[in-house]
């Protein structure tokens, strides 16, 4: 009997100290489990922000053929073709092909050193900041708007909150930046950096524009964008859509595309 | 980059040294678009041409003895003065062409008109004026006789002279306000149009007139030879025009004489008129044989003795003869 | 025969190899280097005035009835070159079929013409990298102000439509640009021949512009760049001559001298344009001709009317030159970062003339029966400028103000270079389908004014249908009709009619 007992006893032992051991272990995995999970909120805005951005411009080049789809509010639309030739995060080349503004460029060096060809004139035109307020083509993106370079080098951004899809990131301009919107929401899904979408701001804290994403697209080439940018104003709401055909990136384009030079080119 | 500079700015260099001095004139522009005419230039009715040939008989001058002041001598009066009718001075001459009768006692002497030359400095022709023939013609009927002291002298004097008008001070007058219905006016020339008929040259046209002129002649000095009678005048004119072809030849610019520089001169044509066949005055006849054209001479003058040299007609000189070739007359 | 059936092989090879290349042409090459576009427009325009004309009374007609269809194609075969071709093919609207005969003729009756705007060759990196040259029929524009640049002197201004103000004239001629560096840009031109600026219809009042009473009988004449007293003593030359009703003044003749073909007399420009920072600035030499003409000299030519002996017949000739000219230019471009982002633009041009006399004559069946002179344009360097600033205040709402010290046309001649404020405004409605824009050019010196408004409406992209109103305020009889330099810069007649037009425009 006692042998029975201690047979009893040592399978009463081991099975404990399985059950624990399991117990201890499925602990540990879902505490792991807990802990992978709860890595994305540990990482630094910084790095949000960093990651956020290579995934707009995180290229060497791009180039965007456009559809620059322009709704009124009772959903009558007009359309606009563009290009759209960028370097790194700051210069930019913006052409309209098709409508009124056909051969109408701009190019974008800086927010401070932007240059406008006008065909009508012949002429480039410099682009004083001021100027930048003005929408582009009747369009709810401004001037400004396209010259958006880089998220981390314009804003000062902190995180406001996060829950389970995404990080919402709370932005201010830097100090010397001259951005027409007071502050800005940042909305970044969690995982993959893309933006869901951008509310902005004026000084009285009206939310007066919202960048919106649809569709991500693979464009081929491990090329995966958003289709349509737009642009929405919440208070009419009135919205231009951005609808890219075709996107190519790192073509090499060289820096000499980026000049005043080139813009007169025509292409 | 600085080789491109240094020829940019070598090359804006010598542009701009080229650029020196750069001048255009309108005035000469304008001469070069409308040619000025030069003497001599002359296209279409020109008048008399000097260097061409006259249709008159040219006047022999060969010296004339006179012991007196009598005979017939062609006279040349220059008046010089200035007007205005577009406001800007132009030198204006006058140039009178009597032909002068002085008789035997030299108790006067009778100024016969052939003709007035007209010439205005800096005008291109506007406003200078011509005798016409009827106007001409009339005034020989009309001579201005001057009385003289007799002691072969011509002495100061004034004298008045009227074309188409009777005054009865012809002196002192005043006839500015004359208009075409004063009674004193006639038609002198008779041409049916009142006054006297002067032709404009520029604007064309013809002006319809009462003149008065009056001149403060100078006593006359006459030369050794006593072939050259000359003197000094001031003169007044005043002209009225009381019609005209056109209205803008009724406006009459007034003339503002010189102080000096305006003269007389007569130049002895022939001595006294001579009974037929006294040629030398001696009241002896002599046998006189036709000269040249329509001249008499005597037969049997000596060598070097002056011939008085007549028309047959009894005149010593035309009109046209005077008008032709005063210039050659009064050149010393 | 093996011979024969290798050479067979190699033919078909050859030409299969050929056809398949054509083909690749035909199908789509050709079609990545050509850009076509353009746009048709008609334009009617209505006067609205019946005081501004030659005679007064004239107005309250149609100016214009024009139809344009303009024509652009830019072939690209290399990527450094390119060809550009525009061409103009208006149509003019307007029956001139005036007798039976010509009634049939659709030339006459539907009058037009062909222009070509450009048509030149831009190659890119010649030789050397840096180096780009163009050549062919052009237009070129300096200076960094709108509309009014005074450095600006290599193609002339078209000013045939008042309205459309920012046309110039295209010529011939061949630019050479250097990019040495990125913040330096070095432009040589050479224009061969002279082409001077395009004026409106009413130019020639400008210059020979007879003012008559109620009457029809000659009041005034127009005023020659002559003296007070020069002018007095003209008048006199006028009442000598009668009563005014017997002036007979016939067409006045406007003969231009025209500068020959000689080498001498081509156009020149050097520019270098920095940019430093955020400042933009440029130097810039120009050696050619002032392209609006100057009066040079007058002629009354007075002859007794063959109708009427009572009567003058008064020819009036102006003739106008284009006075040689040096330029020396400075021109910049600022945002003003630290005072609300405003655009501070500016030039400066200091002007070398040609000195100009102006000589007058009057001749009476050809004999000259007066004289005058005075110098018109003197040989002193004078100086004309624009400063102007740009603010857009939202996003609609921008606003654009200049101070202009010499107009286009003026030369430091008699009549001066006066001082001008040009203000425009542009608003836009429903983003941007509708633009008003307004925009008035102020003579301080006299206060006339230039008044211009702009409607504009996008119906759809490409289409649009603009509304135009052109204004001038000022009296058009000068304040001293014997003073060249008292005419109202704006109220003269010369530069143009009040006028309403209505376009539709199509482009592409």
């Amino acid at each position: 009997m006692t042998n029975n007992i201690f047979k009893a006893l040592t399978v009463c032992v081991i099975f404990v100290v399985l059950s624990i051991s399991g117990q201890i272990l499925a602990q540990e995995k879902s505490e792991n489990a807990a802990e992978t999970k709860a890595k994305p909120a540990k990482i630094s805005v910084e790095e949000i922000v960093k990651k956020m951005d290579a995934k707009i411009s995180g290229y060497d080049d791009q180039y965007m053929r456009i559809s620059m789809n322009i709704y009124d509010v009772d959903g009558k639309m007009k359309s606009y073709g563009m290009e759209m030739y960028q370097k790194g995060t700051e210069k930019r080349l913006v052409k309209f092909t098709s409508g009124e503004m056909k051969g109408f460029a701009t190019l974008i060096l800086d927010r401070n050193n932007v240059w406008a060809y006008l065909p009508a004139f012949k002429k480039v035109r410099r682009v004083a900041a001021t100027n930048m307020k003005q929408s582009l083509a009747g369009s709810d993106f401004t001037n400004d708007d396209m010259a958006v370079g880089s998220w981390g080098n314009d804003w000062d951004i902190t995180m406001e909150k996060e829950d389970e899809k995404f990080y919402y990131l709370k932005a201010f301009p830097k100090k010397g930046k001259n951005i027409t919107y007071a502050s800005a929401l940042l909305v970044v899904e969690k995982g993959t950096y893309y933006q869901d979408h951008v509310d902005y701001f004026n000084e009285a804290g009206e939310k007066v524009k919202v960048y919106f994403f649809k569709n991500l697209t693979d464009f081929g080439l491990d090329i995966k964008r958003h289709q349509i940018v737009g642009m929405l104003d919440p208070r009419t709401g009135h919205r231009t859509e951005l609808f890219v055909h075709e996107m190519k990136n790192n073509q090499g384009l060289k820096d000499k595309m980026f000049t005043k030079r080139h813009l007169q080119w025509g292409r | 980059m600085k080789r491109i500079f240094s020829l940019m700015a070598l090359v804006i260099l010598v542009m701009m040294l080229n650029s020196c001095g750069w001048k255009i004139d309108g005035m000469d522009r304008l001469d070069e678009v409308y040619p000025p005419a030069v003497d001599g230039d002359c296209e279409g009715d020109c008048g008399v041409d000097p260097d061409g040939d006259t249709d008159v008989t040219e006047i022999e001058l060969e010296d004339v003895e006179g012991d007196t002041l009598a005979g017939v001598w062609a006279m040349k009066m220059s008046l010089n003065g200035t007007m205005s009718p577009i406001g800007v001075p132009w030198k204006i001459n006058l140039t009178n062409l009597f032909i002068v009768n002085i008789d035997e006692d030299e108790s006067q002497m009778s100024l016969t008109f052939c003709d007035q030359i007209t010439k205005i400095d800096g005008s291109g022709g506007l406003g200078e004026t011509e005798i016409p023939a009827a106007l001409q013609t009339t005034m020989e009927d009309y001579p201005i006789e001057i009385a003289l002291p007799g002691d072969q002298s011509v002495s100061a004097t004034t004298v008045a002279w009227t074309w188409g008008i009777n005054l009865e001070d012809p002196q002192n007058d005043d006839i500015s306000a004359v208009t075409v219905d004063d009674e004193r006016i006639f038609d002198q020339d008779k041409d049916g149009n009142p006054g006297v008929t002067m032709t404009v040259k520029a604007p064309g046209g013809q002006r319809y007139m009462v003149r008065r002129a009056v001149w403060n002649l100078s006593e006359g000095t006459l030369s050794d030879d006593k072939q050259l009678l000359e003197g000094t005048l001031q003169f007044q004119v005043d002209e009225i025009a009381v019609g005209a072809t056109s209205d803008m030849l009724m406006t009459v610019a007034p003339i503002t004489s010189d102080t000096e520089g305006n003269t007389y001169a007569l130049r002895r044509i022939a001595g006294i008129e001579l009974e037929d066949g006294d040629v030398d005055g001696d009241e002896e006849d002599e046998t006189l044989v036709d000269g040249d054209d329509d001249t008499e001479v005597a037969e049997d003058a000596e060598e070097g003795e002056s011939k008085s040299v007549r028309f047959k007609d009894g005149s010593a000189i035309t009109c046209d003869q005077l008008k032709a070739q005063y210039q050659q007359l009064f050149t010393k | 025969m093996r011979h024969l059936r290798w050479w067979h092989a190699g033919s078909v090879f050859l030409i299969c190899l050929l056809c398949m290349e054509s083909m690749a042409f035909a199908s789509g090459k050709w079609t990545d280097m050509i850009d076509f576009s353009g746009y048709i427009q008609s334009d009617i325009r209505y006067i609205i005035e019946d005081w501004r004309g030659a005679k007064k009374g004239d107005g309250y007609e149609f100016q214009k009835n024009q139809n344009d269809v303009v024509l652009r194609l830019e072939i690209f075969p290399h990527d450094n070159v390119q060809a550009v071709i525009e061409a103009d093919l208006r149509f003019y609207g307007f029956n001139r079929a005036d007798s039976l005969y010509n009634v049939s003729d659709r030339g006459t009756s539907d009058p037009f013409n062909l222009q070509l705007d450009e048509a030149y060759i831009h190659v890119r990196e010649l030789f050397w990298e840096w180096l780009d040259l163009r050549a062919g029929r052009m237009v070129v524009n300096w200076g960094t102000v709108d509309q009014f640049n005074p450095t600006d002197n290599i193609s002339a201004r078209d000013f045939s439509d008042p309205i459309n103000f920012s046309a110039k004239v295209p010529n011939q001629m061949i630019e050479l640009t250097a990019y040495p560096t990125d913040w330096l840009t070095l432009s040589l031109i050479w224009v061969p021949t002279f082409r001077p600026a395009q004026l409106p219809d009413s130019a020639p009042l400008g210059f020979a512009d007879f003012g008559f009473d109620k009457n029809g009988c000659f009041a005034t004449a127009p005023a020659p760049p002559l003296t007070q007293k020069n002018m007095d003593d003209l008048y006199k030359l006028f009442e000598s001559a009668g009563d005014p009703c017997n002036l007979n003044f016939v067409e006045p003749g406007m003969p231009i001298v025209t500068p020959d073909f000689s080498m001498k007399n081509s156009q020149f420009g050097a520019k270098a344009q920095f940019l430093i920072n955020d400042f933009e600035f440029s130097f810039s030499y120009y050696y050619g001709r002032f392209s609006f003409p100057v009066a040079l000299t007058a002629a009354a030519l007075i002859e007794n009317s063959q109708v009427d002996p009572a009567v003058l017949d008064i020819k009036y000739i102006v003739e106008l030159y284009y006075p040689r000219m040096q330029v020396a230019g400075f021109d910049f471009s600022y945002s003003a970062e630290w005072l609300f982002d405003i655009g501070i633009v500016g030039e400066i041009a200091v002007i070398f003339p040609e000195q100009v006399d102006f000589g007058l004559k009057a001749y009476w069946s050809g004999a000259e029966v007066a004289n005058m002179g005075n110098n018109n344009v003197p040989s002193t360097p004078f100086p004309k400028a624009t400063v102007g600033i740009d603010y857009t205040f939202t996003s609609w709402l921008y606003m654009n103000v200049m101070y202009v010290r010499g107009f286009f046309d003026e030369f430091n001649d008699i009549y001066g270079v006066h001082n001008y404020m040009v203000m425009a405004a542009e608003l836009k409605f429903f983003e941007d389908e509708l633009k008003v824009r307004t925009a008035a050019a102020l003579n301080v010196d006299d206060t006339s004014a230039n008044i211009n408004g702009t409607v504009t409406w996008i119906i759809y992209p490409s289409v649009e249908v603009i509304a135009d109103v052109l204004w001038f305020v000022g009296n058009t009889e000068a304040k001293d009709p014997k003073d060249y330099a008292s005419k109202s810069k704006f109220g003269m007649r010369a530069v143009g009619r009040n006028v309403v037009s209505l376009k539709g425009k199509f482009s592409w």
